[in-house]
């Protein structure tokens, strides 16, 4: 096996197994530590809907940013949303949407917004003085990972392209139709995945116990 | 040599509050780091630590909502640069990154600079948690603010004024006022002269009641400096027909322990609720005081002994308002007339979800009533919260920087009358008032209250 045909038809499940472990160990490790001290910040949304209704609209507007913070909530809101929309997008180019331009252009705002950012953190001297390296470098490392997608599926993206994604699911990639490019945004993409949920990035796990297990803890 | 000098001497001119023992400067480190470790070792705090100290994401939303740096514009005011004083260090010794990545991943070794550091910015900041309201991740600064002050008293970096009464609380005498039983009785039987002869009618304060149904203890200081807010809570009690007592072993719902020391806060908190349980009550009313409400709600059940676990704990503000709802107590709003505004206390509103019960009872109670803007959950501490108000070295810190936003709240009200039903708020606000000469007074909501409360056919 060649180091190509490793890092697009193995390592992609490495890295993907490695993730879901990671989140679940976070995950866990947060769930199993035992009942802390009541620290309920109210009000408390009222039932699980309001608690929805909180999550959803933070999640889909970054309000407390937007309203405070406006010139983060530019590069921060896009950077989400583009996040989501490339993998949204890429799901439904897989299953024979012509899509893939949506997930191009996401990926695009993606760069856009992490070099926006990175510039904002060095700019403002306030944000100067709270980033270390591991800010820039995540942001860094999101946007290198989106420019290579980017390079990889523009500017026309080869059939084969989802040939290859859709036989990563069905178990038998076919490595052979990938060029240089695409394997090394796999590689990249990989070793993104495999980062995340060890870096402070796992905020989409930590969120969930900061709100539901201590801010809006009634017991 | 006086109490005074002694003070001065084990006093580091450096440091911004007198502390009573300091440890030697080259101990301090490694205290430091085994005091941490026994926090976390503890695992009570260990869920908020590891989520607010490992995710932050450092956007500084909470500059903007933090009164002290909105006055002070200081970059070590930054509520995420002052926590990262602790995730640096929680980082290099206590993450698996942090020790291989050090800097890179912003974990730093701790020096005796960094403890300087930390001595200065745990107690800039008020705990007010306005900072966690607006966290896109929910981290709330006030609590990492808290473990930190936690710490720093194991190096005896802890303000002298805090100690002191503690220690006054914590042995023979029992309070934080330093008060002697028999002169607590003599004002007692002073407030229940003073209720006979403003209203005609024999109000008692009853004294260790066994079986009451509500045991009330209020905030030492009251005794001594709120004794209208007193008369409006017997008034509503009587008015009510409630059965009620005080303890004349243990009527100080004080605890410092908030702010400086998990260790006194149980202690302090197990001496009520045992006052409470000796008397066979089992309701425990918080007179008009945050912190001690807060304290006692939230870790009761933490840190109270597994028999106290199950009696209630109820704010003397849900009490009346209760009784108010209920049809008992009527008022006579033409009684204050004055227009009132409401400052919510950070530890009565965000720290304990009392919110509406005051003001339904103030628009009853008074003739004109205007909100402060912002309010409620955005309110802004009155700049002496997380205990800053006892500490007399900081006085001119509070005046001219942590209350700054809250004198601007006040004015723009042009209300005569501020109601904050907290002795801790009531302290600062009249500081406040004095300081920067506004047309208002400070009052307790108990005060109103009882001013307009229609006791069997009078008022
Ligand atoms: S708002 Fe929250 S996440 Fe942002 S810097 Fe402040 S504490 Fe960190
Ligand atoms: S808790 Fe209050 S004083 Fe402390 S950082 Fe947050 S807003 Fe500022």
């Amino acid at each position: 096996m060649t180091g190509s045909e490793f890092i697009a038809g193995i390592f992609p499940y490495i890295a993907v197994a490695l993730c879901l472990l990671s989140t679940a160990w976070r995950f866990v490790r947060w769930l199993s530590l035992p009942p802390h001290v009541k620290w309920t910040l109210y009000p408390v949304p009222e039932g699980i809907a309001g608690q929805l209704k909180y999550m959803l609209k933070e999640m889909f507007t970054f309000e407390t940013l937007y309203k405070f913070n406006r010139r983060l909530w530019f590069g921060s809101f896009s950077m989400h949303m583009a996040m989501v929309g490339a993998a949204l997008f890429f799901i439904l180019y897989l299953g024979g949407w012509s899509t893939i331009f949506v997930v191009q252009l996401c990926l695009l705002v993606l760069v856009i917004a992490a070099i926006y950012i990175i510039g904002l953190r060095i700019y403002d001297k306030n944000l100067r003085l709270l980033s270390n390296f591991e800010e820039l470098f995540n942001l860094a490392f999101l946007g290198g990972v989106a420019a290579l997608g980017f390079a990889a599926s523009a500017p026309h993206v080869p059939g084969s392209l989802r040939l290859y994604f859709l036989g990563l699911i069905e178990l038998h990639p076919n490595t052979s139709v990938l060029s240089t490019v695409h394997i090394l945004a796999v590689f990249l993409g990989g070793l993104f995945l495999i980062y995340l949920p060890l870096s402070k990035m796992i905020h989409y796990v930590s969120k969930y116990f900061t709100y539901h297990h201590i801010n809006w803890q009634k017991k | 040599m006086t109490k005074e000098s002694e003070q001065s001497k084990s006093t580091d001119p450096k440091y911004p509050y007198r502390s009573e023992k300091l440890l030697p400067r080259e101990e301090r480190v490694v205290r430091f780091l085994e005091t941490l470790q026994e926090v976390l070792g503890a695992k009570i705090y260990n869920l908020p630590l590891e989520t607010y100290l490992g995710t932050c994401a450092k956007c500084n939303n909470c500059a903007e909502q933090c009164q002290v740096y909105q006055a002070s514009r200081d970059p070590h005011d930054l509520p995420a640069w002052r926590s990262d004083l602790l995730r640096k260090v929680y980082k290099k010794y206590f993450t698996t990154s942090g020790k291989l990545f050090g800097g890179l991943v912003g974990a730093k070794a701790l020096t005796e600079e960094d403890i300087d550091n930390m001595v200065d910015a745990f107690y800039r900041c008020t705990m007010c948690r306005r900072c966690g309201v607006n966290c896109p991740l929910a981290v709330d600064n006030a609590l990492i603010t808290r473990i930190g002050r936690v710490i720093l008293e194991r190096l005896g970096f802890v303000p002298s004024n805090m100690t002191v009464s503690t220690r006054a609380q914590l042995g023979e005498i029992g309070n934080t006022s330093a008060i002697p039983k028999a002169a607590f009785i003599d004002t007692l039987d002073f407030l229940e002269e003073e209720l006979r002869d403003e209203t005609g009618i024999a109000i008692p304060i009853p004294r260790d009641v066994e079986g009451a149904q509500f045991f009330f203890a209020a905030p030492v200081s009251d005794y001594i400096m709120e004794a209208d807010t007193l008369l409006g809570i017997a008034k509503t009690f009587h008015a009510a027909g409630a059965n009620w007592t005080v303890s004349t072993e243990n009527f100080d719902a004080i605890n410092y322990g908030l702010f400086y020391s998990d260790a006194d806060l149980e202690k302090i908190l197990n001496r009520l609720l045992e006052a409470a349980h000796s008397l066979k009550c089992k309701t425990i009313v918080i007179g008009e005081c945050g912190h001690s409400t807060k304290t006692a709600l939230l870790f009761q059940k933490v840190f109270g002994l597994s028999e106290y676990r199950g009696m209630e704990i109820k704010s003397v503000i849900e009490v009346s308002h209760r009784f108010f709802a209920e049809g008992k107590l009527m008022f006579d709003p033409t009684k204050n007339p004055e227009t009132v505004t409401y400052h919510d206390p950070c530890n009565l509103g965000r720290g304990s979800g009392i919110y509406e019960q005051p003001r339904e009872l103030l628009k009853a109670a008074v003739m004109h009533f205007v909100e402060m803007t912002p309010n409620r959950k955005m309110n802004y501490c009155c700049g002496g919260g997380g205990g800053l108000v006892v500490v007399e070295d900081l006085h001119d810190w509070r005046m001219s920087t942590a209350g700054l936003k809250k004198v601007e709240q006040l004015r723009a009200t042009g209300a005569k009358l501020v109601c904050a039903p907290c002795a801790n708020c009531k302290k600062q606000l009249r500081e406040l008032i004095q300081a920067h000469k506004l047309d208002m007074q400070l009052v307790g909501l108990h005060d109103l209250l009882g001013k307009a409360i229609v006791l069997s056919g009078k008022t």
